[in-house]
């Protein structure tokens, strides 16, 4: 008789490989829920997983936001906001009525007792009435300085379960980015939330793992045996990694002259994504194995020196210029913005990991609103041959590159020579592309369907773990404090449309490199 | 006063090209691109030439063409088109059209800078004299992998050859010019013809060098700048001195100093409307060399085939005339050859430098 394996036995219909998600019955409390994150991603995110069965048979959604409002109202807002964000338009109504007789809203203020006490019971009541059966989600869709309150509410209130003590039911907490404003406070806020949580109850969102994408980099580099070979020191020469908005800030002015670019994108999504192509192979795909070799390839990351800190850290902010023909404004023009104000918009970083694999290789982050496009993308480019056959046929900047588009355009590249049909035997760069819409079609899942739905699973594969976010911010918070000495004064110092400061080059140029074009 | 209203029309180049790749993906066509070549021309000068170059290119290779068009009658207008081009039975590219006025121009790098294909080189073919902008060029610039200049387009040829040699001075992009590329069989031949020691010396002590082109119409410049550039390439890699230039009845001499003898250098354009060649214009049609040790060189063009009949004598002996293949680049391909066989960086700089000692149109 053949063996079977040991999940096999506990399910005997259960194939074997298949993957068999068991979502438990739950709800979903937003706070915040009028903010713009909730119609633009969190509501288009649900509803989704609702059109494609992946959301609990048993299963409800409450919003949570100080503005007076009924039901009614909150759900057609909702469901105008699904019609405008979701990936898949219209709204199929027969799927929205069905969902409609899951959508709450409750008014409150986030420090306000009774409106937890109300929340309670409302809560009670919906597990009667639609079997939730006490499983919490609680999403912090509000500004950080709000959630030490909400977490010490919903604690006080009986609404977070000790998950010593509670075994039949469980109660999370998705905390959006940014997780502190730096190091100290991110201790802060972490060791407050411990206090009322497990780390394990604790889902710190960076909707950049929820993107497939950037999931699919750990099958790309564990799942191919021919890349593990070269990706390392011997053959790498640089990497570029790079997060270019075209868009401004778009009506944030009041969010992003606390934030700056460091703090909004730096410091958790390129941080993510430097980890995620740069780490050891885990020892499984548990969520702690993955995290455990993120946290550690963070930790290698060595110190700036700060005696030669304009040699590894640019910043920049932009000025009025034109962007796709169109003239925009600068950042100091923008609503909300100071006329004065020093907060960057771009920031380069160069900066090297002290491990066997890396040691010795720049990486290059670049982030930056108001550059000529959008585009995230990680290119590692490889070194080049020993210079004894083909290298006076070549033009310039000709090393292989392997580019991996995390969006838009999403799909990897990569560049090998070719020789050019003809007796003298020129050689020209060519691109093998893959493009993940050619090749498979329909739009994928938005991030923060996977990312909720993992979040309902109890897979926190796809969040930040409390020392992986100290540990960055432990290697940015010096950035931080040395740019509050140093106020800038040659801001703005790039047109919008253009990318980015020309000192920024200069990171590079010592080592013979350049920015790509990306 | 009314202020005119300006006009812009731009699609989303994003959109447009996505719609494309689908449309064209249902044909079952693939998506080629071997490099990106940008395009600057004015409306109503070079934009034609342009146009037939663009359409010549894109029947050899798949390439990212994005076309930029400068209006200088229009008041304030900027428009953007994209089209998909059918490369061989199998693929397709893209061209991406940029048309502005003047006053629009600083608008073009944001639209076009986006749309460069990322890791392939990028090459700016640039038909206007470079002299005469500055709006996009300094933007363009730093970009590219490679500028080619046209020197028709030069309204002063010492002027063009003296910003060439500050370009290149600037940047580390390549330049160069389809008419230098067109004069590599010539340059090929002069290399191995002299490429002993002793055919190398009579060459270094020539007195007297004459070149015969073919100029069919009086108004080309074109044939003029081929045979300077040639001249000025054997004066430049002999390390001649230029000393000084006389035009008589369309013919030019110029006169080179070395340290123990002058040379003379005379081009003579031939035009002959009773007895038009079956040449291009520009063609040589024949380069005789005399030197101090009355030795002498006679390269005569084949008017029916690409070669040349090469003949030598001294006062001893007179060698049997030899024929030599020469390089055929028919027309349109010079840019071509510039982007996949580029010449030698340093010869091309070489020869400018020494051309913008000369004043061509002001002797």
């Amino acid at each position: 008789m053949e063996k079977q394996s040991e999940t096999a036995l506990l399910n005997p219909l259960q194939e074997e490989g298949a993957v068999m998600k068991k979502l438990d019955p739950c709800v979903v409390v937003i706070f915040g829920a009028t903010g713009d994150l909730t119609g633009r991603k969190l509501f288009p995110a649900l509803y989704n997983l609702m059109r494609e069965g992946q959301l609990p048979s048993h299963f409800a959604c409450v919003g949570f936001a100080r503005r007076e409002k009924s039901h009614d109202a909150f759900r057609q807002e909702m469901h105008d906001a699904v019609n405008t964000h979701s990936r898949v338009k219209p709204v199929d109504e027969n799927i929205w009525n069905t969902f409609l007789g899951q959508i709450y809203y409750h008014t409150s203020d986030f420090d306000e007792d009774k409106g937890y006490e109300n929340l309670k019971s409302m809560l009670a009541d919906l597990d009667k009435k639609l079997g939730t059966k006490g499983n919490r989600v609680f999403y912090l869709s509000t500004q950080p300085k709000y959630f030490p309150t909400i977490i010490e509410k919903l604690s006080q209130h009986g609404l977070i379960y000790n998950t010593n003590k509670e075994k039949e039911k469980w109660s999370r907490i998705i905390i959006e980015k940014p997780f502190g404003h730096d190091y100290t406070s991110a201790i802060d806020l972490q060791q407050f939330v411990l206090n009322h949580l497990g780390e394990s109850q604790i889902y710190r969102i960076d909707h950049y793992l929820g993107k497939e994408t950037v999931q699919n980099l750990l099958v790309f580099r564990f799942d191919n045996s021919i890349f593990e070979a070269f990706w390392n020191n011997h053959y790498v020469d640089h990497v570029q990694i790079t997060v270019s908005e075209e868009i401004g800030i778009e009506g944030r002015g009041a969010f992003f002259e606390e934030a700056g670019i460091l703090r909004d994108i730096v410091q958790n999504h390129m941080m993510q994504l430097l980890s995620l192509v740069t780490m050891e192979p885990p020892v499984s795909l548990d969520a702690e194995a993955i995290r455990d070799e993120k946290v550690k390839v963070i930790q290698a990351i060595r110190p700036l020196d700060m005696d030669n800190f304009a040699k590894y850290v640019i910043r920049g902010q932009y000025g009025p210029g034109f962007v796709n023909g169109e003239k925009v404004p600068g950042y100091r023009e923008e609503k909300n913005v100071s006329p004065t104000s020093s907060i960057e918009t771009y920031a380069a970083i160069k900066l090297y990991i002290d491990n066997w694999r890396w040691a010795g290789v720049p990486f290059y982050l670049r982030a930056g609103k108001r550059l000529p496009k959008r585009a995230t993308e990680i290119a590692v480019v490889f070194k080049e041959v020993p210079g004894i056959l083909f290298s006076k046929k070549k033009k310039r900047g000709e090393n292989n590159v392997l580019v991996m588009r995390i969006q838009p355009n999403e799909g990897i590249s990569l560049r090998i020579n070719s020789k050019v049909p003809g007796p003298q035997s020129p050689i020209q760069g060519v691109k093998m592309d893959f493009n993940y819409s050619s090749y498979f079609g329909l739009s994928p899942p938005e991030a923060y369907e996977r990312l909720i739905c993992d979040c309902m699973l109890g897979d926190g594969t796809l969040f930040a773990r409390g020392d992986e976010v100290l540990a960055s911010w432990r290697f940015m918070t010096p950035i931080l404090e040395r740019w509050g000495e140093m106020p800038p004064h040659d801001f703005p110092n790039y047109p919008a449309g253009t990318w980015g400061p020309s000192n920024a080059d200069q990171l590079l140029a010592s080592h013979g490199q350049q920015w790509r074009i990306v | 006063m009314a202020v005119a209203t300006p006009h812009i029309a731009l699609v989303n180049i994003e959109c447009e090209l996505k719609r494309l790749w689908d449309e064209q993906q249902g044909q079952k066509r693939t998506r080629a691109c071997l490099f990106n070549l940008i395009v600057f021309a004015k409306k109503n000068n070079r934009d034609a030439y342009c146009h037939s170059l663009i359409e010549k290119v894109l029947s050899k290779f798949p390439c990212r063409i994005l076309s930029i068009t400068e209006d200088e009658t229009a008041e304030e207008s900027l428009t953007t088109e994209v089209s998909a081009v059918a490369v061989g039975k199998e693929s397709f590219c893209e061209v991406i059209h940029l048309s502005a006025s003047h006053t629009m121009l600083e608008r073009i790098p944001s639209l076009l800078l986006p749309h460069i294909v990322p890791d392939l080189p990028v090459y700016l073919f640039w038909t206007e004299d470079p002299t005469c902008e500055t709006t996009i060029m300094p933007q363009l610039e730093p970009l590219a992998t490679r500028i080619i200049f046209d020197a028709t387009t030069a309204t002063d040829l010492q002027t063009f050859c003296h910003s060439l040699t500050e370009i290149m001075a600037r940047t580390s992009s390549e330049v160069s010019d389809p008419i230098w590329s067109c004069l590599k069989g010539w340059r090929k031949l002069f290399a191995t013809t002299f490429d002993t020691g002793e055919t190398l010396r009579t060459l270094m002590q020539c007195k007297i060098m004459r070149i015969v082109y073919y100029n069919s119409n009086h108004s080309s410049r074109r044939s003029d700048i081929a045979a300077a550039y040639f001249q000025g390439w054997i004066a430049a890699q002999l390390d001649w001195q230029f000393h000084s230039i006389e035009k008589s009845e369309g013919h030019v001499r110029l006169t080179y100093k070395r340290p123990a003898h002058d040379i003379t250098v005379i081009l003579t354009p031939y035009d002959d409307p009773l007895e038009p060649l079956s040449l291009p214009p520009g063609a040589f049609l024949e380069v005789e060399i005399e030197s101090m040790s009355k030795t002498s060189w006679h390269f005569k063009r084949d008017e029916k085939a690409a070669r040349v009949f090469v003949q030598h004598s001294d006062e001893n002996r007179c060698d049997l005339p030899y024929v030599s293949a020469l390089s055929k680049t028919l027309a349109g391909e010079g840019i071509m050859d510039e982007i996949f066989y580029p010449s030698s960086r340093e010869h091309y700089r070489t020869t400018l430098m020494l051309l913008a000692q000369i004043p061509w149109e002001k002797s």
